[in-house]
């Protein structure tokens, strides 16, 4: 038999998602052909960011050449970014057009007499116009001129700010690359020092539940110091993500957090703390951010932590997508990163040097127009609707009469700075022929001119320096603010400040008749500490505008963009009549842009059904738009009821609702609020002790377990929810766990050589059980078993479980170098293609005792041979040897 | 039974036949069965005739398929196809195909096509395996679990979807979404009926129609219908355009994955047996299961008077004694024993899940000749876990100490239990090893322990552990799977680096091999080597096909050689009186 010669992960990248593949089919051979008849780019082509790799290409047939950042070259015919995104320019001036381009992203640009084209072939690339040469995007039915800020793929075009969100990556792209992704883990050396722990492998495993996408993020770092050491972990959880779960591997044993009342947390915590033992308390740092003690680091072990957090997948044309991007790690490798979506492998690589950007598509049909979640406490449902609305183009649109509110009342005075930075960056994205005035808002209304003045860099200048002369102060009278804007009839709006009226009228339905009468759309920042969008997403929504909290400058960015570049028609108001007795959000009016979506999210009384229909009303320009929306059959989907309370508790802390209720909300859904934390503790008996409730642990379980599927749909399944033990990569009988319900039927394993097995029911371990060997003669290579559950209730359920035998051993090629006491003696892996796995090297002295080497990165062993200047050569041998014990001998001759 | 005859002697095979595979019925009545361990050919009543193995010129012993092409009769097995003779309880090779497993073969235009699993579809003869277009994972690809011919053409069905045969080329036709793990095919004129881990499928024309049924192992035609062996669901048929339970399906039919009919008599088997029907409209009865080991996949032996005690990888333990069969079942025995040691009375079996004690007498009266039931009140059980200071669930290896403790070697360091509490030998008595596979106690005293981190020598009651291994020149591989002691000389098995002979503090490699654990046995002063390359012989005689290579122990029973391997029991009587 042959046992143990196993490793979890491979080295290739199995597959990169991209989005719109269309170079094959016949819709993009029209693209082509317009792009071949072109002339190649006239105008050089500057490379201004290159975050991954790009490049480009002279002819069709030519050689890809790679193209570095600041360089630039002409007759460029094709560009290609690959692994992160990077920005080009159409010319070398400052006011060239600007080209966005996605990681996956390939693209033919070629030049004629009216300008630059491009045609999208594969991924997403946004254009953005210039005043040097005009730009176009070509269509299969055309080209199209570019005046302002579009996004485009293989299927659609679009005005970026319809759905700034979709070009979030491109906003990433212009700021500094900031770790995001994955967490860090640093442990403290000494009272002052802390360093970053080696992080050896990165797991995402996303199971998509409806429009969302559920993203468990495994890490396992390597304390790699002969001692026990305390760290601290950071997470960035990304925009606008619900964080559901924790987990920590505590005495080789997975531990749940559990949300509990930040108070009782907080004591538990210091409690334990005092005890000398082992909790860890996840808590906000900033922005999104969570920091999470953790203790013990041992020496020369792994940890392993793992953050569960649940987003919405973006709508993409007429299918979805999830995106996950990593930042280049600030030092080293990441070792291995494997990202695994529905239970497919959407990337595996080793070594991860690099940032990676994905994008993996989501068809539309695993994307029900209707989930339901149903629980003892009622029924949960979220309803997807699309207003019939043609698709958006890029158009040409009339010169704007923009007129902005800049709040300068007291509460504003800690967001000021970045509401000037939003109002410079806005007033730059006018076009010449557009106009604008500014009103400072608390009060009283002071105007920064008496009439629209021309967005030139002085008016700019003056209507900047006019609002930083304003001391922030006195209270916010918004009815005022909208009076003014009546008397001076902007063709659109912008508010900059907290959003909260506390002088004059502050009734919301007033302040809404209010706005109603402006006929101008209002999009609005919301800056500061106490920004909200509870008044707001009202009154912009049924003016045709958006209201979005801008705490970073990404938020900041995609306000901008949000309200300066959305040219494109839209239901205005949109809202949707819920069912008598639901308890329903939003509850505010929504602006939806032609291929946009509201989700509806209610709570209804356990007896209650849908309505067969749901009514959708709204405006499109003045004419009142109406639709009656049948609803189609709902179908079981996760965490329904948990993005329910989620609004639900927004809506609570809004309303100043009593504490209580918001903990007792947030604890029994398992959902953060403002009055709960995340707390691990050591075992289930500290659980107990202090009487919290294993609910996560529960969910955890379940989640583990999967969906419930049959037939076709067994491709949606997870694969991670089982294990391959012992520890993944330590030899011994690899043993199959799998996380079924003791009262399954049958747990059955098939695996890849052709037989099938019954897994037992293991008391101890909790879980269903199953050994195997391998066979001498299995080659190399990756392969997956196929698990089986039949529950007890006769339910179906398949997970995969991918491995990877190897027989390599481990090449190392050693030096010593000669220094004051001895030799320094360095050993390094030879890759030859595959992964720097090697965990342990051994040289035997000449005196006979073996000195382990210490290792310093992977493939990098060190440690110094203490001894005086040698008489005569000698032969050190060396050993090396893998986690799967694969083992090299090799010699090293001193002179 | 005596089987076969290996040179001076004859070897006896045992394997468990519970596994079934596929089912033919044959002129006459009776059904030849393939099993995980072996073929056998069973009367109509049930009862086993005969049973052949790779010990009898099969090219394995697991049995993947039986097929009839034209008036030949091919069996494939895990090794290559073998076209066979029958005659009574006679079986002939007269032919073989292939060298990896073989799931089935088919004709079409004159030509005989063979499905392998990871080899492709090869035609008969054909040095070169047939072309494929499509399908993103090659390797999946090539594992090919059935053919058919429908519609005039062959298809093949593939852990990486259905197939079929263009101009000499595989082609990738698609079925649905989450379906293109291909288990079986049946073609019935211009229907293609397809089984997949994710239901049955019906292929018509270009029309592709889902009927349910989960993991269906096996499609064919029975009394006139679609029947679908089902793992999980047992038979199911199609009735009315639906796939429902076939009425009457034993329950322990429940994991089906073969099942064949002729002239109304059938046969049906799984994970659990093998049932014969003799007409369309009798019963289903059980065929009768021979005595045996409770599985294949034999870990661990040991001899005790007459009695041989039989570990499995993952069926737990039986003993044998004079023919006769009996599994010892008990809460306390882990199903996955790893080794086991007799010592006078007591008997310490190692597990995955602790160390059960075994004391008192085993019933081996004619009633309890069945495999499974409880122990029996005079067999008093008694288990060992972390409770009792063992430091690690998982038991790899036992050895008797000259003062009557016994050493166990665990996956967190050793031990030495005395009185029913195991004292740990780890980390914090200067073991710098986890996994201890092999353990052992020499004749001044020390002790040693087989890691994979190398070979240690040193007394239990002090922390001073002398580490020979691959860097100080004592080993070829570190991971030290079994140890076998004379007097002071220590033999040391490992995983791939052959036998060492340790005296006097210098080692010398006796044996090339891949060595299992516990692996080696000394007898007098013969070594025999239980390797995943077979049983080899130091000083003894090579035994050439067993029923399969890898061997994972051997013992001496009076004068016969017993020897485990992961495809059953073989035994040669009269061995050690040559």
């Amino acid at each position: 038999m042959k046992i143990g010669s196993l490793i979890l992960a491979s080295s290739f990248v199995v597959s990169c998602g991209a989005p719109g593949k269309r170079a094959e089919d016949n819709q993009g051979k029209g693209v082509i052909a317009m792009a071949q008849e072109r002339p190649a780019l006239a105008v050089p082509l500057a490379a201004i960011t290159v975050r991954g790799e790009l490049s480009v290409k002279h002819s069709s047939t030519g050689p890809w050449l790679p193209m570095t950042e600041g360089a630039s070259l002409t007759g460029i015919r094709e560009i290609k970014a690959e692994r992160r995104g990077a920005i080009v320019a159409f010319g070398d001036s400052p006011k060239a057009p600007l080209l966005y381009l996605r990681a996956s992203t390939r693209v033919l640009v070629s030049q004629d007499g009216s300008g630059v084209h491009v045609a999208v072939v594969e991924g997403r690339a946004r254009l953005r116009h210039g005043s040097t040469v005009s730009a176009y995007v070509d269509t299969d039915s055309g080209e199209q001129i570019v005046t302002g800020d579009v996004i485009a793929d293989a299927v659609e075009i679009r005005p970026t700010g319809a759905r700034p969100a979709l070009a979030d990556w491109s906003l990433a792209l212009v700021a500094p690359e900031t770790a995001e992704g994955v967490g860090r883990m640093e442990a403290r050396v000494s009272k002052e020092k802390m360093e970053d722990l080696a992080l050896r492998s990165v797991a995402v495993d996303v199971k998509t539940a409806g429009d969302l996408a559920i993203t468990e993020v495994t890490h396992i770092f390597h304390n790699a110091s002969d001692e026990r050491r305390e760290g601290t972990f950071r997470f960035p959880v990304p925009d606008g993500a619900m964080l559901t779960g924790l987990a920590m591997e505590i005495e080789g044993k997975m531990m749940e957090g559990e949300v509990v009342e930040r108070e009782k947390a907080r004591a538990v915590y210091e409690k334990i703390v005092d005890e000398m033992t082992d909790p860890a308390l996840l808590e906000w740092e900033e922005g999104n951010w969570f920091k999470l003690r953790v203790f013990p680091l041992e020496a020369r072990a792994d940890k392993k932590v793992v953050i569960r957090y649940v987003t919405p997948l973006a709508k993409a044309g007429a299918a979805y997508e999830y995106a996950y991007s990593i930042a280049a790690p600030d030092k080293g490798a990441i070792g291995d990163v494997t990202v695994t979506v529905n239970g497919q492998v959407a990337m595996t690589q080793r070594d991860v040097a690099k940032g990676i950007d994905l994008t993996i598509p989501v068809p539309a049909a695993r994307v029900p127009p209707v989930m339901l979640e149903k629980r003892a406490d009622g029924v949960y449902a979220a309803v997807r609707i699309a207003p019939k609305l043609m698709p958006g183009a890029a158009s040409v649109a009339a010169p704007k009469k923009l007129a902005i509110v800049f709040d300068t009342s007291r509460s504003s005075l800690e967001g000021k700075k970045q509401a000037l930075e939003l109002l410079e960056t806005t007033l730059k994205e006018l076009a010449p022929e557009d106009r604008f005035v500014v009103l400072a808002s608390d009060v009283d209304i002071a105007a920064s001119s008496q009439d629209y003045v021309a967005a030139t860099p002085e008016s700019i200048r003056a209507a900047i320096g006019f609002v930083e002369g304003i001391e922030p102060d006195g209270a916010s009278d918004l009815g005022r603010a909208f009076s003014a804007l009546t008397e001076r009839a902007p063709s659109d709006i912008i508010y900059l400040g907290d959003g909260i009226p506390t002088w004059g009228e502050q009734r919301p339905d007033a302040l809404g008749a209010m706005v109603d009468k402006l006929n101008a759309p209002i999009d609005a920042a919301l800056i500061g500490k106490g920004a909200s969008t509870s008044l707001w997403s009202e009154l912009s929504g049924r003016t045709g505008g958006r209201a979005m909290i801008v705490k970073s400058q990404l938020d900041g960015r995609r306000f901008v963009l949000a309200a300066t570049q959305a040219d494109a028609p839209k239901l205005t108001g949109a809202r949707i009549e819920t069912p008598a007795g639901a308890i329903a959000f939003p509850r505010t009016a929504a602006t939806l842009f032609a291929g946009d979506e509201i989700v509806a999210v209610m709570k209804l009384p356990v007896d209650q059904q849908l309505p067969p229909s749901v009514k959708l009303t709204g405006k499109i320009g003045s004419a009142v738009h109406t639709e009656e929306v049948s609803l189609t059959p709902a179908v079981a989907t996760d965490r329904v009821a948990q993005r329910w309370a989620r609004q639900q508790l927004a809506f609570m802390e809004a309303t100043d609702a009593p504490k209580d209720d918001i903990v007792k909300l947030s604890t029994d859904m398992s959902v953060l609020s403002k009055y709960t934390s995340l707390l691990v503790l050591e075992n289930d008996e500290a659980y107990k002790r202090f009487q919290i409730e294993r609910k996560n642990a529960e969910a955890a379980e379940k989640l583990a377990q999967g969906p419930t599927v049959t037939g076709g749909d067994l491709d949606t399944l997870g694969a991670r929810q089982a294990s391959l033990s012992p520890d993944e990569i330590q030899p011994g009988d690899p043993e199959i766990k799998i996380p079924a319900p003791q009262d399954a039927q049958s747990v059955v394993v098939s695996f890849p050589f052709g037989e099938t097995k019954v897994a037992v029911w293991d008391e101890d371990a909790q879980a269903w059980m199953v050994r195997f060997l391998i066979d001498q003669a299995t080659a190399d290579g990756q392969y997956e078993v196929r698990v089986t559950i039949t529950h007890a209730d006769g339910r179906l359920q398949v997970m995969k479980l991918p491995y990877t035998v190897d027989t390599r051993a481990p090449e190392v090629k050693v030096t010593a170098t000669r220094d004051a006491t001895g030799y320094k003696l360095v050993a390094r892996q030879q890759a030859n293609g595959a992964r720097k796995d090697a965990d342990r090297v051994e040289v035997l002295l000449p005196d006979g005792t073996v000195m382990r080497l210490t290792q310093v990165a992977w493939g990098k062993f060190e440690g110094h041979w203490d001894t005086a200047a040698l008489a005569a050569p000698v032969t050190l041998r060396i050993v090396a040897r893998d986690p799967a014990l694969n083992q090299s001998t090799s010699e090293l001759v001193i002179p | 039974m005596i089987l076969a005859v290996f040179g001076a002697g004859a070897l006896a095979v045992s394997t468990d036949l519970t596994e079934v595979r596929a089912c033919h019925v044959l002129d006459g009545g009776d059904v030849l069965v393939g099993t995980g361990g072996g073929l056998a050919r069973y009367d109509a009543r049930g009862n086993v005739r005969a049973v052949w193995t790779a010990v009898h010129g099969l090219p394995g012993t697991r049995i993947d398929g039986i097929s009839k092409v034209g008036d030949a009769l091919w069996i494939g097995t895990e090794g290559g196809a073998a076209q066979i003779a029958l005659d009574g309880t006679a079986m002939k090779v007269t032919r073989t195909a292939e060298q990896k497993a073989v799931r089935q073969l088919i004709e079409l235009g004159g030509a005989t096509y063979v499905a392998t699993w990871e080899g492709g579809v090869n035609k008969l003869g054909a040095s070169k395996a047939l072309a494929w277009k499509g399908g993103n994972n090659p390797a999946a690809r090539a594992r090919v679990s059935s053919l058919a011919v429908a519609d005039g053409a062959l298809w093949a069905g593939t852990a990486n979807g259905l197939y079929r045969l263009r101009d000499g080329t595989f082609e990738l036709t698609s079925i649905e979404a989450g379906a293109n793990e291909v288990l079986s095919l049946y073609g019935d004129g211009a229907q293609l009926w397809i089984g997949t881990s994710a239901g049955l499928y019906l292929r018509e024309g270009s029309l592709v129609r889902g009927f349910g049924g989960g993991d269906v192992r096996k499609v064919t035609k029975v009394d006139g219908a679609i029947v679908a062996a089902t793992f999980g669901g047992g038979l199911m048929k199609i009735d009315r355009g639906r796939l429902v339970d076939v009425v009457g399906t034993p329950k322990g039919l429940a994991m089906a994955q073969a099942i064949a009919e002729r002239d109304g008599a059938a046969c049906a088997g799984g994970l659990h047996g093998l049932w014969l029907r003799s007409s369309a409209t009798a019963a289903w009865t059980e065929a009768k299961r021979p005595a045996g080991p409770p599985a294949n996949d034999i870990s661990a032996l040991a001899v005790d008077g007459e009695k041989l005690y039989v570990g499995t990888f993952d069926h737990g333990l039986a003993v044998r004694e004079k023919g006769v069969w009996r599994q010892i079942e008990s809460s306390k025995i882990d199903h996955r024993v790893n080794a086991i040691l007799v010592d006078g009375k007591r008997v310490w079996v190692a597990t995955a899940a602790g160390i059960a004690i075994l004391e008192g007498a085993i019933d081996f009266a004619p009633s309890s000749t069945a495999l499974r039931g409880p122990a029996k009140p005079g067999l008093a059980i008694t288990q060992l876990t972390k409770a009792d200071g063992l430091p690690a669930r998982g038991i790899l290896a036992l050895a008797k100490l000259r003062d009557g403790r016994v050493l166990a070697g665990t996956s967190a360091g050793a031990a030495i239990i005395a009185d029913g509490r195991a004292t740990a030998i780890g980390a914090k008595q200067g073991l710098e090893a986890k996994n201890v596979w092999a353990v052992a106690e020499d004749a001044d005293g020390w002790i040693w322990l087989g890691t994979t981190t190398g070979l240690f020598r040193g007394k239990a009651d002090d922390s001073d552990w002398t580490r020979y291994s691959v860097a100080t020149g004592h080993l070829t591989d570190d991971w030290v799977m079994a140890l076998a002691v004379k007097g002071t000389t220590v033999f040391a098995g490992t995983y791939k680096g052959g036998v060492m002979r340790f005296e006097g503090g210098a080692s010398t490699k006796v044996a090339d091999g891949w060595i299992n654990p516990g692996g080696i046995a000394l007898h007098g002063d013969t070594l025999l080597l239980s390797t995943m390359e077979g049983l080899k012989g130091a000083g003894a005689d090579r035994l050439g096909t067993l029923t399969g290579k890898d061997v994972t122990a051997s013992v001496r029973l009076g004068d016969t050689l017993v020897i485990a391997t992961r495809r059953g029991l073989v035994s040669r009587p009269g061995y050690w009186t040559r």
